[in-house]
């Protein structure tokens, strides 16, 4: 039932940290623990796992303080080419999509003018694919960057 | 080609729209006498035919001209503890995907004047509630006294959406689009009735950083903070908190034929096994667990995390056979080239499983007259393997009640379905 498929290198949350950083990294940036922070956002981290090395790309785990999990996937080079998540509040979007926060904005805006309503987000276009779905207090989703995925990755095999 | 016909059909839309809802004259007050309801719960002169456990739905083209397959009803808000300070608002969105009564600030009328809800600051309570399709809704809770039908919910809170004192704060809340105006709502609020209580449950009654719920940091409200909200304070469910009826509701919606309709009506009638008008004749019971989720078998897929959501305008989910209509919009509608018709199987977390059939027909062909509100085989892809979303259509010729956590009822305690 929990769309995240399990780390393989998972290890238990941390104890409650306090941190105050923001929550995570853009698509086509650092990851998060390499990033300054975003003030305007309240979003707090709870725990981080490791990060877990999968063959050609690592994986960094973060739990926010409202109990949404976030992964990070980055490529060897250090850019965050997917990122996925899953529970009770969407996770701020545009922290997570950097750049292509545009184009998720602006094919929402256009699906809501031609009718579809109340929705699972299904985008693929300008480089970005991302799946966001579930009803409140039960969301997962996920979106990649099409041009940042390792060769010879199956990304669909990594996030679902 | 279909990008011509679908920029067509939307301007023909757009231009309904501007024509359809929205604007009219300063909201007012009256008192509960002058609504439709009598104090003591008996059916109203004005619509004698209805039970008290009975609320009108409608499916029609809403407060914008691109709306198909939302269903709406009016709801009477008061001051709480006051019933001759009162007012009904019509379209209303049903939605069973979320939790909680919210309306539009620019509908309710400054004269209900209706009670700020304090957090623990003592400073007023503040929500935030984050839609997939990145709209949110923020604004102060307040308390009311909320009527459906017959039925009345005691000062629970409800969100004043797009409050213009707080509206500076929204950054707080999302970087989305707020909800802001009927037009883009394409309604004037929003009714969560759901499987679930609150809007958040436990998890924001003990941890500040919740992500729904909000506080000024100083009388003068120049900024937001996140802040713990018990589960009397969030956003309610309302059907719990009645008097009686309070396990759960059916929605009871005709069918329509395959080439839609301008609009459709029905009842939501609340409770399961209470009256005589909300026993459940089927024994097809689905229980999801605290998920909200169960299982739709599909071409021989098990999609686990599916729901029913009068929320979703259509019925979503991945077909690798069934064409999408061509056009400027990436996240669209399917379009066979005639009619096809598919049969699943729902299994919850009990043995119980319920065969369902639909349909899927062209969305550009449906979409072509633009008086139709009802589309029963609309759908589009959903870019999820494991999920079936059904929405609004799912509803039509079918009577579905749905039962609340923690309530029990005949068919056994929610969250549960019956169909």
């Amino acid at each position: 039932m929990i769309p995240l498929k399990p780390l393989l290198f998972f290890l238990p949350f941390l104890a409650f940290t306090g941190l105050t950083n923001p929550a995570v990294a853009a698509l086509g940036q650092k990851p998060s623990r390499l990033v300054a922070s975003s003030p305007s956002k309240v979003t707090r981290m709870l725990a981080m796992a490791p990060i877990a090395s999968v063959g050609s790309y690592t994986v960094q785990e973060t739990q926010l303080e409202n109990g949404t999990v976030v992964r990070e996937y980055s490529t060897s080079e250090g850019l965050v080419f997917a990122v996925a998540w899953q529970g009770p509040v969407l996770p701020d979007l545009d922290v997570l999509l950097g750049g292509y926060f545009n184009t998720f904005k602006f094919e929402t805006e256009q699906g809501r003018l031609l009718g579809r309503r109340g929705a699972p987000v299904n985008i693929a276009r300008d480089g970005l694919v991302m799946r966001s779905n579930g009803r409140m207090r039960n969301f997962f989703g996920h979106a990649y960057a099409t041009e940042l995925i390792p060769s010879g990755l199956a990304i669909q095999d990594v996030l679902e | 080609m279909f990008k011509n016909i679908v920029c067509a059909v939307l301007v023909v839309i757009v231009l309904t729209a501007c024509g359809g809802g929205g604007g009219g004259s300063a909201p007012t007050v009256s008192g509960m006498s002058a609504t439709t309801v009598s104090s003591d719960g008996s059916a109203p002169a004005s619509s004698a035919t209805l039970a008290s456990n009975v609320l009108a739905i409608t499916v029609d083209k809403g407060t914008a001209g691109n709306n198909v397959n939302r269903l709406y009803t009016d709801v009477t808000i008061c001051q709480s503890g006051n019933t001759s300070v009162c007012q009904t608002i019509d379209h209303v969105l049903v939605d069973t995907g979320s939790t909680g009564l919210r309306l539009l600030s620019g509908v309710m009328a400054p004269s209900l004047n209706l009670r700020n809800v304090a957090a623990a600051s003592g400073l007023p309570l503040l929500a935030c509630a984050r839609f997939l399709d990145n709209t949110f809704a923020w604004g102060p809770v307040v308390a009311a006294d909320v009527t459906l039908g017959g039925k009345t919910a005691a000062g629970i809170s409800v969100q004043m959406v797009a409050d213009p004192v707080f509206n500076g704060l929204a950054r707080s809340c999302s970087s989305g689009t707020a909800i802001d105006t009927a037009a883009s709502l394409g309604a004037k609020g929003i009714i969560g009735l759901g499987l679930f209580k609150e809007d958040c449950g436990a998890s924001c009654a003990s941890v500040t950083g919740n992500g729904v719920y909000f506080t000024c940091t100083t009388l003068a409200c120049t900024a937001a903070t996140a802040t713990r909200a018990t589960t009397a304070q969030q956003l309610k469910n309302p059907i719990p908190v009645f008097a009686s009826d309070n396990n759960g509701f059916l929605i009871d919606l005709p069918a329509v034929g395959s080439a839609g309709a301008v609009s459709l009506s029905g009842s939501l009638i609340f409770g399961i096994g209470t009256q005589s008008n909300n026993q459940v004749t089927s024994s097809l019971v689905l229980t999801t667990g605290a998920t909200g989720y169960f299982s739709t078998l599909l071409a021989g897929q098990s999609l686990n995390t599916s729901f029913i959501d009068t929320g979703s305008n259509g019925l979503y989910f991945d077909s690798s056979t069934i064409p999408t209509c061509s056009g400027s919009v990436s996240s669209s509608f399917y379009c066979p080239k005639s009619l096809l018709t598919f049969s699943t199987t729902q299994s919850g977390i009990n043995a119980g499983n319920s065969p369902v059939v639909f349909s899927v027909d062209n969305a550009i062909t449906l979409f072509s007259d633009p008086a139709k509100t009802v589309l029963p085989n609309l759908a589009g892809a959903i870019g999820n393997a494991r999920t079936f979303d059904w929405g609004l259509p799912f509803f039509y010729g079918r009577r579905v009640f749905t039962g609340i956590e923690g309530q029990p009822s005949t068919v056994g305690t929610g969250p549960l379905y019956a169909f």
